[in-house]
């Protein structure tokens, strides 16, 4: 689980601008908040990838945050793909399935994600 | 270098104490700072040193303390230099 304030999220923009947006975020994430600029929406697409590197396990493993890429659909669903370090760290762990909920209000963006190992996975697989 | 790095954890790194009181080692998660404030720090860092941090670098314990991101920082500008 993870929360964000929406206020902290304006204030990075407003002070790193692209930077702060091209390292955090991937191109089809920032098409959905707007181009970047929908400040509610982006603070719940971090919510979801910090959430999610708690849920996979990621301790002190060199991930970046594009590895993890949230979807916000219209209807209220959310979607999470794994690439790159955070997929080889999830499939290490036996992590078959990643499911998110995400939620703003005017201030907050809160994320709670489960992950899910597969039953095969054996007893030296991370703890989800 | 370590009184600029106590600088930018002042401004960046949002923590519930004084960045004048932090010792080398004192674990910055522990004293407040947020994952995203985290990720404000990493980029004032690299405003303020002229360095990029490479993806190998993007770990919790780079910038755990003054001391980790001091070797992190020393390591990026040797790199530059050499």
């Amino acid at each position: 689980m993870d929360i964000v304030d929406v206020a902290d999220v304006e204030d990075s923009v407003a002070q790193f601008g692209e930077r702060y947006l091209r390292r955090v975020f991937s191109a089809a994430e920032l098409e959905e908040c707007s181009n970047g600029t929908d400040m509610r929406r982006l603070a719940a697409h971090f919510a979801a990838k910090e959430a999610t590197f708690k849920a996979i396990g990621t301790e002190d493993d060199a991930i970046d945050w594009r590895s993890v890429e949230v979807r916000l659909g219209a209807s209220g669903n959310t979607t999470v793909e794994l690439s790159g370090p955070a997929l080889g760290l999830a499939t290490r762990a036996g992590i078959v399935t990643v499911v998110a909920s995400v939620g703003t209000t005017r201030r907050h963006a809160t994320a709670l994600v489960v992950a899910e190992r597969s039953p095969e996975a054996g007893p030296e697989a991370g703890e989800v | 270098m370590e009184h600029q790095i106590r600088q930018v954890i002042a401004e960046s790194a949002r923590l519930s104490v004084d960045a004048s009181e932090l010792s080398p080692t004192t674990d910055l998660y522990a004293a407040g700072m947020t994952s995203h404030a985290s990720v404000n720090l990493m980029l004032a860092l690299e405003d303020t040193f002229a360095v990029e941090f490479p993806d190998s670098m993007l770990r919790r314990s780079v910038f755990e303390s003054i001391s980790s991101i001091r070797a992190a920082l020393e390591e990026l500008t040797s790199k530059a230099a050499a």
